[in-house]
């Protein structure tokens, strides 16, 4: 590791003197004549490509052991080779091949068994070699595609993934005011996986539609932890409009945008622009540009716009990236030691859209509520809960967990369902509880609270609070007509108003709220009103019409 | 200076003394560094690591290691922990690495000595030892040390100058080099010493300040090949550090005291026969060739048929490598750092001001091969050339495949001629002196086969001539087993310098 003080010297320096934000204004696009826009974007075919920057979740880079982890102080994770002291080599990191391999199988892609190393050469200051190590030739997967529901649910559309490379991340600069750069090389070669996308997707919605696909995806299989806020999910897109579909306009690259919403604006953003300026007789020009976060705009790049020259060359101190499959890896002498493809595809797990399928088929969820429970890792709580439980409603059970399970792990901030204090078949056993009309919604609720605070069964709780209510129809019955026959005895007037014809009027209710409140006071409070009051309607009902 | 002059002693004969304690590591050094000073005109040394320090190292030392202490030289290209590492560069002057190459640290596991960190050319990038931003380094071979002439002395021949003067003088009994094109071979055959370029791979080069990656390969340099052995076998072998060196074990090189050259093929390239030879190293290596045979070798002509393709393909595939290495000296980090301007334009002065010429040239040539609408031209066709000549190396050496082929070594001349003096070889411009003296030693770095350069007499203006043998991947058993043998058919004298 390089001391920290070394860096601290060197590295975090006031220099770069004169070094300003490399974004320039060049013409804004109001977003206040939208209604005028959608007039004329019938007429236009946009084309989006994506390129995603997914941030490998391994414990070290991709070529140096340096750790990997957010917010550590700066340049405190940083190894001889990623500051690029002289004389330092890279040295894969296996985890993030396998990760890659993983994210290659989930996106259907064929997994290059040989896969090479480049360099992509442009001098910027939070990239200390003066290059990036990139696959630019030879990726490691190739060929895929990924089948991904529009954001209702309602169809189910397809895009191909081009490719998914293996690369580094680069440090970051910030540009303080005072004119002063700071590099913090702690990103610096951090693993991304590039995941390129052909120019398939068709609007914003659709984008935003496979990037939250995808992003369920990595989630899933644990390639990635996509903290948005922390950059570990970013995208470029690559918008383009055309009249005719076979013909793709000029494109513009719009870089480095995190946050569904944001790319939702950016590419909404960018196709409008695009509109406009072709129907004031303009011509899109091919350049980068970068989304403005406080204006919602898109900026040139003004460092961009002489087309740069990467000067490509293959990474001289790599040797090819060989993985093996279930026939290969019985060649070798120490197969543990080696990527085995057939081996990391068995170890998938269940991908988000099959677990949705799974939802929707079995429990008749919503694909919303699919959706909802897959994107949370919820899914194995709620079977669970379903299986304890066969006689629950399954939307119940889906709107307790959105509620009450949700809001507690919140409130205690917890990040995965496992960490719940109230397991699955506690809550099962309260639900049915609650469905058995032994308790009301009231104390479920507070039964719940209860054994969050004391990790108690939902049965224990109610048994030893004596919550239990009385809801058995024989006996809320019996009570309900010694309580209407008390009524009729001290306070005739009190039923009189009953209307058998109108049993919702006011008049009605009045007349329910009375029997219920004495069989409440006769009780000590323990009665089921729900239960009492179809019973007490039933009873005057009866009476009326006898 | 003695008769019995301890410092000019194999290696293994001075470790058996220090073990039977005829003399004591302290001794050894004190001996060594006055044997600096006396040679300190010769410029060999960029800097010398202070006395108190290794003293106080040697004498927590115990005698036990493998090297008990033995003084040894790192050109200054190799990381050297808390000692700066220049690279002879003004962009590196004042900078010092928190970490040791392997192999350096290797030497000072075993209990070596490091004196000092060698001359160069910046960066690796030159034959010469020339061009160093400390001056050029001379070759001791007729040097008046009594009444020295700032113009009349010989070339140590380079890049790896400084380390072979350091060893032809006693200063080190062993030093390390490195070789892209031959930067190690060259100057050992002008200084009269023994170089080894390794197979690639078989030595690390973490901590070698890169020149060309696919060719880099940390050298030995040694007064005779024994002691080359016996280094080579403390530093070659896998390195976790870096990607490119050999997996699994690599065996020992055992060679006996005189081996036998029975068993041996023996391949003379023909397309080696350059009219630019000097006539006295054709009679040497005809005189090889001979005493090869006449001791059962099978010598045969072999064809190299694209060597001459070589010195255009090297130089485009170097330019492009050493673009893209270079690129990381921007003045951030490390490293010269001019004041002012913007960004890039502080990253152009602080290049501008911390390369010389000929890295600028490398660099730019480089970057302009690599350009996208000159790739293919130029850097792919040139990789696709360097294949070729791997391929008629490995044919060479292959012994399953017919005629012209089953080769053991190569026999071949390191360079075109004997050291040439400072003042016709300062003339000439840097790219030319590489195309002129690195045109037999290439091959092997595009290969990576082993090679090793072996002095076996001397010209009639009395300087070193050298003769080079390859060997195929990781048969550098063989190969040093040829060297010795010709080292032994030669004996050749190391001199006694008059300081």
């Amino acid at each position: 590791m390089v001391p920290s003080l070394f860096m601290m010297q060197r590295c975090l320096f006031p220099g770069a003197i004169g070094c300003k934000p490399s974004f320039i204004l060049v013409k804004r696009y109001n977003c206040s004549s939208q209604k005028n826009a959608r007039l004329q974007d019938d007429r236009w075919i946009p084309t989006v490509g994506l390129e995603i920057h997914a941030q490998i979740n391994s414990q070290s880079k991709l070529f140096s052991s340096a750790k990997n982890q957010f917010m550590a102080p700066p340049n405190s994770l940083v190894s001889n080779f990623d500051a690029s002291i002289p004389g330092t080599l890279p040295v894969i990191n296996k985890e993030c091949v396998r990760k890659a391999v993983r994210t290659g199988l989930a996106l259907n892609c064929k997994i290059q068994k040989t896969s090479f190393f480049d360099r992509k050469h442009y001098f910027y200051s939070d990239m200390p070699q003066g290059y990036q190590i990139t696959q630019y030739k030879h990726p490691i997967a190739k060929n895929g595609y990924l089948h991904y529901p529009t954001a209702d649910g309602s169809v189910v559309k397809r895009v191909k993934i081009e490719q998914i490379q293996l690369e580094q991340d680069s440090g970051k600069s910030m540009h303080e005011e005072g004119q002063v750069t700071l590099i913090d090389l702690n990103r610096a070669g951090v693993g991304l996986m590039e995941i390129v996308t052909a120019p398939e997707v068709s609007s914003a919605g659709d984008a935003c539609a496979f990037l939250k696909e995808l992003y369920g995806i990595l989630m899933r299989i644990g390639t990635c932890d996509g903290k948005l806020a922390e950059g570990q999910f970013r995208v470029d897109a690559n918008i383009s409009i055309a009249q005719q579909k076979t013909k793709l306009g000029t494109r513009v690259e719009v870089k480095n945008i995190s946050g569904f919403k944001h790319i939702h604006n950016v590419i909404e953003y960018e196709i409008k622009r695009q509109i406009r300026i072709v129907e004031e007789g303009g011509i899109v020009e091919s350049e980068t540009r970068a989304f403005d976060y406080e204006t919602g705009f898109t900026v040139s790049m003004r460092d961009k716009e002489i087309k740069q020259d990467y000067r490509f060359m293959p990474e001289p101190n790599l040797p090819p990236l060989h993985v093996y499959d279930d026939s290969s890896v019985t060649s070798l002498s120490n197969p543990s030691s080696v990527i085995n493809v057939d081996q990391e595809r068995r170890n998938l797990p269940k991908l988000p859209a099959d677990i949705r399928g799974h939802l929707i088929e079995s429990f008749h969820l919503s694909f919303v509520e699919a959706e909802f429970l897959t994107n949370r890792n919820m899914e194995n709580y709620f079977i669970e809960v379903m299986e304890c439980a066969h006689n629950l409603n399954p939307t119940v059970v889906w709107n307790w967990i959105k509620m009450h399970v949700i809001a507690h792990m919140v409130e205690y901030n917890l990040s995965s369902i496992e960490e719940c204090y109230v397991s699955a078949r506690d809550l099962a056993a309260l639900l049915l509880l609650l469905h058995n009309n032994e308790i009301n919604a009231e104390t479920a609720h507070l039964t719940f609270t209860t054994a969050i605070q004391t990790r108690q069964h939902p049965d224990k709780i109610v048994e030893e609070n004596n919550w239990k209510m009385i809801s058995d129809k024989e006996t809320v019955t019996k009570l309900c007509e010694d309580a209407i026959a008390t009524l009729q005895c001290t306070d005739a007037k009190a039923l009189s108003g009953y209307d058998a014809d109108k049993p919702k009027s006011k008049a009605s209710k009045q007349a329910i709220k009375r029997v219920i409140m004495l069989v409440r006071k006769n009780t000590n409070d323990k009665i089921h009103t729900g239960v009492a009051k179809d019973v007490t309607m039933k009873l005057l009902n009866y009476k009326r019409t006898s | 200076m003695s008769s019995t002059d301890i410092l000019m002693k194999p290696l293994v004969s001075v470790l058996q003394m220090l073990r039977n304690r005829v003399i004591s590591t302290e001794e050894l050094l004190h001996r060594t560094y006055t044997r600096i000073n006396e040679t300190k005109s010769l410029n060999a040394f960029v800097s010398v690591v202070e006395k108190n320090d290794n003293l106080e190292f040697c004498i927590k030392d115990d005698r036990s290691s493998i090297l008990k202490g033995i003084p040894f030289a790192v050109k200054d290209n190799f990381s050297t922990r808390n000692i700066s590492t220049t690279c002879a560069s003004n962009m590196l002057r004042n900078y010092v690495p928190t970490y040791s190459a392997t192999v350096v640290k290797k030497l000072t596991d075993a209990g070596g000595t490091l004196m000092g960190k060698t001359n160069l050319d910046e960066f690796a990038m030159g034959v010469g030892t020339v061009d160093s931003i400390i001056g050029p380094t001379r070759n001791p071979w007729q040097y008046d040390f009594q009444h020295p002439n700032p113009d009349d002395w010989y070339i140590a021949g380079g890049s790896s100058g400084g380390s072979a003067v350091a060893v032809a003088t006693g200063a080190s009994y062993f030093a390390l080099g490195s070789d892209t094109g031959g930067s190690v071979r060259l100057p050992a055959s002008f200084c009269g010493v023994v170089g080894l370029k390794p197979t690639y791979g078989s030595l690390s080069r973490h901590g070698l300040i890169s020149l060309v990656n696919s060719m880099d390969v940390p050298g030995i340099l040694a007064r005779c090949v024994d002691d080359v052995v016996f280094i080579y076998n403390i530093l070659s072998g896998n390195d976790p550090r870096d990607s490119t060196t050999v997996q699994g074990k690599v065996e020992k090189v055992v060679i006996e005291e005189n081996p036998s050259v029975k068993d041996l093929v023996v391949g003379i390239p023909k397309q080696y026969h350059g009219p630019d030879v000097s006539p006295e190293i054709i009679d040497c290596w005809k005189w090889a060739a001979d005493i090869f045979s006449n001791n059962g070798a099978k010598v045969v002509e072999v064809s190299l048929p694209h060597t001459q393709y070589s010195i255009v393909c090297y130089h485009v595939l170097c330019c492009g490598e050493v673009a893209s290495n270079m690129a990381r000296y921007d003045g951030l980090q490390y490293g010269h750092r001019s004041d002012g301007g913007f960004t890039e334009e502080m990253y152009a002065k602080s290049r501008n001001e911390g390369f010389n010429e000929s890295v600028r040239g490398r660099i730019t040539a480089g970057n302009y091969f690599l350009l996208r609408r000159n790739y293919r031209k130029y850097y792919e066709k040139a990789q696709k050339v360097r294949r070729l000549i791997q391929t008629d190396i490995k044919k060479v050496f292959d012994k399953g495949s017919g005629k012209n082929s089953g080769v053991d070594v190569l026999l071949a001349p390191v360079t075109v001629s004997t050291a040439p003096q400072y003042k016709t070889f300062a003339q000439k411009t840097n790219s030319y002196r590489t195309v002129e003296h690195d045109i037999y030693t290439q091959s092997a770095n595009m290969a990576g086969v082993p090679a090793i350069s072996v002095p076996v007499r001397l010209s009639q203006a009395k300087l070193p001539i050298s003769l080079q043998l390859l060997a195929s991947n990781f048969n550098e058993g063989t190969l040093l087993r040829a060297a010795k043998f010709l080292e032994n058919a030669s004996s050749f004298q190391h001199p006694k310098f008059d300081f």
